[in-house]
């Protein structure tokens, strides 16, 4: 029987036997039997998603004591120091986590790796008199980019795509308008949902290792970003406000081109006038929150989520549904009775939305047969 | 042979496994990603859809008509303002009624209760009761006690939890002797208080009734207690100078919660998330305690007042051990029972 999650191994080879993918053979399930046994006794990488969160936050926290540790002996002296002390704990960390072996190596590493990383992004931050945050932020986003490439573990590949982007960030909002944020989040968003889209693709690939934790990484991103942008203050002679109507339209455009690709994957042609109703819903959507981007970006990764059945990032992106949709209603300049219409109202239209939608797939569903009695 | 593994999910390192041991070809494994990974049905969608409306609609119209009893009060007079608030009630139970069992039915009811804490409000404030705001939350509890009997919803349990751990900590600001932090008292006794639930959840589930199907509570539950008892727990270990009664009551409570899951939730009633959280609170203890002993030895020239830079090395390895050993562990119990996932 199918998980909520998703079809069993069981059930897919049944699924590929009947699409001709696979012959017919009895043997073949017991010979699956024997590989995925064999692949358990000696899988060290994958695990569920809690246990990955409990070694790295973990390993973020024995980070901040092997800083210490390294501060206290005092061979952090100068930001020349750290730098070069960095660049050799980076170094070591890379080797050792390509080369060794054994349970002990992949959260050592990732520790090691981890404070070296931030010696050097610290230490070349220090190195100049002004513009630290520039050159700090110009460092991580080399630097990651460079580790995200070369050093092969899920949970450093998280944390490497987010300080591309918190990098990047920091680069904008130091040197452009700051309606490029916008741009920035449009672009997260758009590369989370092409990912997620050639997700089948590329786990059959060679990049496989790359893309659970790029996605999760480009979400968190996303999301973070937005949630600084619900403090940005507009600069003085800048039209545009950050992370404000531009963002909410590129995001609104992302996640149109989106539905148009999972409406394409479904095996049977779905009702055009259920997908207008949802893609009006969508539009609708975005006018009313064109200044709060969060809740729509949210949304869209909800979809997404639950488009590939990815528990974690269904999670993540509950979560932001809810905190940007308390932004939102905070942040409207209307008083306290208004704010109390707009949110019955607004519940009102989602629970006639949803009579909508029921009464739709009620329509849809073939009336039963009818007996003929002889 | 153990059918279990094929009955879990096609998770893409299970099929990457079938691939390199032969069972699927290059071009079988790529259709077997569009299959595992592929959209669900049109019928999981329009489910998906009618949820995430219903309760987002739901979220939404109760926090309205809360704004709408913060704006303005003397708009209304006081019988206008209950006169409002008592149809609504009377409105979701009745739709409660009329749906029942459904989800839009368990929705009204969830709407109903949560309406009367706001009733209570109002009562309050148009009759100047002069009650302390943890008799309110202390009332709201034991209104909508019967509903939560009778309606065997896991959400509204939740909420009379969530109420009475709100109405024992304001109990203990405005009435309790002693300030709140002072005493600590509410840290252990709420842990206490979520971990009875948590176990009387996880029993009657283990038992199979019905309603309790679903892992959600027992976690939420578990994990709110974890919450209560760990930061006493962790100084009490770290500065046992500064141990207070409550203190070790905390500990306690904290060492119960670790050895629990860790001697019950194993095998047959294997619970990876919840061992996993026990897990990290036992590694957390640990970790105070190895930290304290580092950081509190003369004899190695450490902490006294002074710099201790071999008490941070120690400790970050003893964290990165604990963590690998953990993690180890954990994957050892999961592939007891391939099937439990998260």
């Amino acid at each position: 029987m199918s998980t909520p999650l998703g079809p069993t191994v069981r059930e897919v080879l049944a699924e590929l036997a009947t699409e001709g993918a696979v012959p017919h053979e009895p043997t073949r399930l017991e010979a699956a039997h024997l590989a995925l046994e064999a692949a358990a006794a000696t899988d060290r990488e994958s695990a569920p998603w809690f246990v990955r969160l409990l070694v790295a936050l973990g390993s973020v926290i024995a980070v901040g004591f092997l800083l210490g540790f390294l501060f206290a002996l005092e061979l952090v002296r100068s930001a020349e120091g750290a730098l070069v002390l960095g660049a050799i704990l980076v170094g070591g960390a890379l080797v050792v986590r390509r080369l060794g072996r054994g349970d002990l190596v992949g959260p050592g590493a990732l520790t090691v790796s981890v404070a070296g990383e931030l010696l050097v992004i610290g230490g070349a931050g220090g190195l100049v008199d002004t513009a630290h945050a520039t050159v700090a932020a110009g460092t991580a986003v080399v630097l990651e980019t460079a580790l995200l490439v070369a050093y092969p573990d899920r949970v450093h590949r998280f944390l490497s795509t987010a300080a591309v982007a918190a990098g990047l960030s920091v680069l904008l909002h130091e040197h452009a308008k700051l309606w490029t944020l916008d741009i920035l989040a449009v672009a997260l968003a758009a590369g989370l949902h092409v990912l997620v889209h050639l997700r089948p693709r590329l786990e059959a690939g060679r990049f496989h290792s790359w893309v659970g934790p790029s996605i999760l990484g480009l979400a968190a991103s996303l999301f973070a970003l937005l949630v600084v942008g619900l403090a940005l203050e507009p600069r003085a002679g800048e039209a545009l406000p950050p992370l404000g109507p531009l963002a909410t339209v590129g995001l609104a455009a992302v996640a149109l081109a989106s539905s148009r690709a999972m409406a394409a994957e479904q095996p049977v042609d779905t009702s055009a006038r259920k997908l207008w109703v949802l893609r009006g819903a969508l539009v609708l959507l975005a006018a009313l929150t064109l200044r709060a981007p969060g809740l729509l970006g949210a949304l869209g990764v909800l979809g997404l989520a639950f488009h590939r059945r990815d528990a974690l990032l269904f999670g993540l992106a509950v979560s932001f549904v809810l905190v940007f949709g308390t932004a939102f209603y905070y942040q409207l300049t209307l008083t306290l009775l208004a704010k109390s219409g707009v949110l019955i109202g607004s519940g009102a239209v989602l629970l006639l939305a949803r009579a909508a939608v029921a009464r739709l797939s009620r329509a849809a569903t073939p009336a039963p047969a009818m007996e003929v009695n002889p | 042979m153990n059918s279990e593994l094929l009955d879990s999910r096609a998770t893409p390192e299970r099929l990457r496994a079938l691939r390199d041991a032969g069972v699927l070809s290059p071009s079988a494994t790529r259709a077997a990603f569009e299959v595992a990974l592929g959209s669900p049905s049109a019928s999981a969608w329009a489910t998906f859809i009618k949820a995430t409306l219903l309760s987002s609609g739901v979220l939404l119209v109760l926090s309205g008509v809360v704004f709408f009893f913060a704006a303005n009060w003397a708009e209304l007079g006081r019988f206008g303002k209950l006169a409002l608030l008592q149809a609504a009630l009377v409105g979701a139970v009745a739709g409660a009624w009329r749906l029942w069992p459904r989800a839009s039915g368990q929705a009204c009811l969830t709407v109903a209760a949560g309406l009367v804490g706001p009733l209570l409000a109002v009562y309050g404030q148009a009759y100047q009761t002069g009650a302390d705001a943890w008799e309110l939350f202390a009332g709201w509890a034991a209104l909508i006690l019967p509903w939560v009997l009778l309606s065997r919803s896991q959400p509204l349990w939740l909420l009379l939890l969530a109420l009475v751990n709100v109405g024992l900590t304001l109990y203990w600001e405005q009435v309790g002797e002693g300030a709140f932090f002072e005493d600590g008292w509410p840290f252990p006794l709420l842990a206490l208080l979520d971990a009875s639930a948590w176990l009387v959840v996880e029993t009657l589930s283990r038992r199979g009734v019905a309603w309790l199907k679903g892992r959600w509570l027992p976690r939420v539950l578990m994990l709110a207690a974890a919450s209560w008892a760990a930061p006493l727990a962790l100084l009490t270990v770290a500065a046992p100078g500064e141990a207070t009664t409550a203190s070790v009551t905390s500990l306690v409570v904290a060492v119960g919660l670790v050895i629990g899951p860790l001697s019950t939730l194993r095998g047959k009633r294997l619970e990876l998330f919840l061992l996993a959280a026990s897990v990290a609170l036992a590694v957390a203890l640990v970790t105070a305690l190895i930290g304290r002993w580092v950081f509190a030895r003369n004899e190695w020239g450490l902490w006294d007042g002074g710099s201790s830079p071999a008490g941070f090395l120690v400790v970050a390895v003893a964290l990165v051990a604990q963590l690998t050993l953990a993690a180890r562990w954990l994957r050892a119990q999961a592939r007891k029972r391939p099937g439990e996932d998260a």
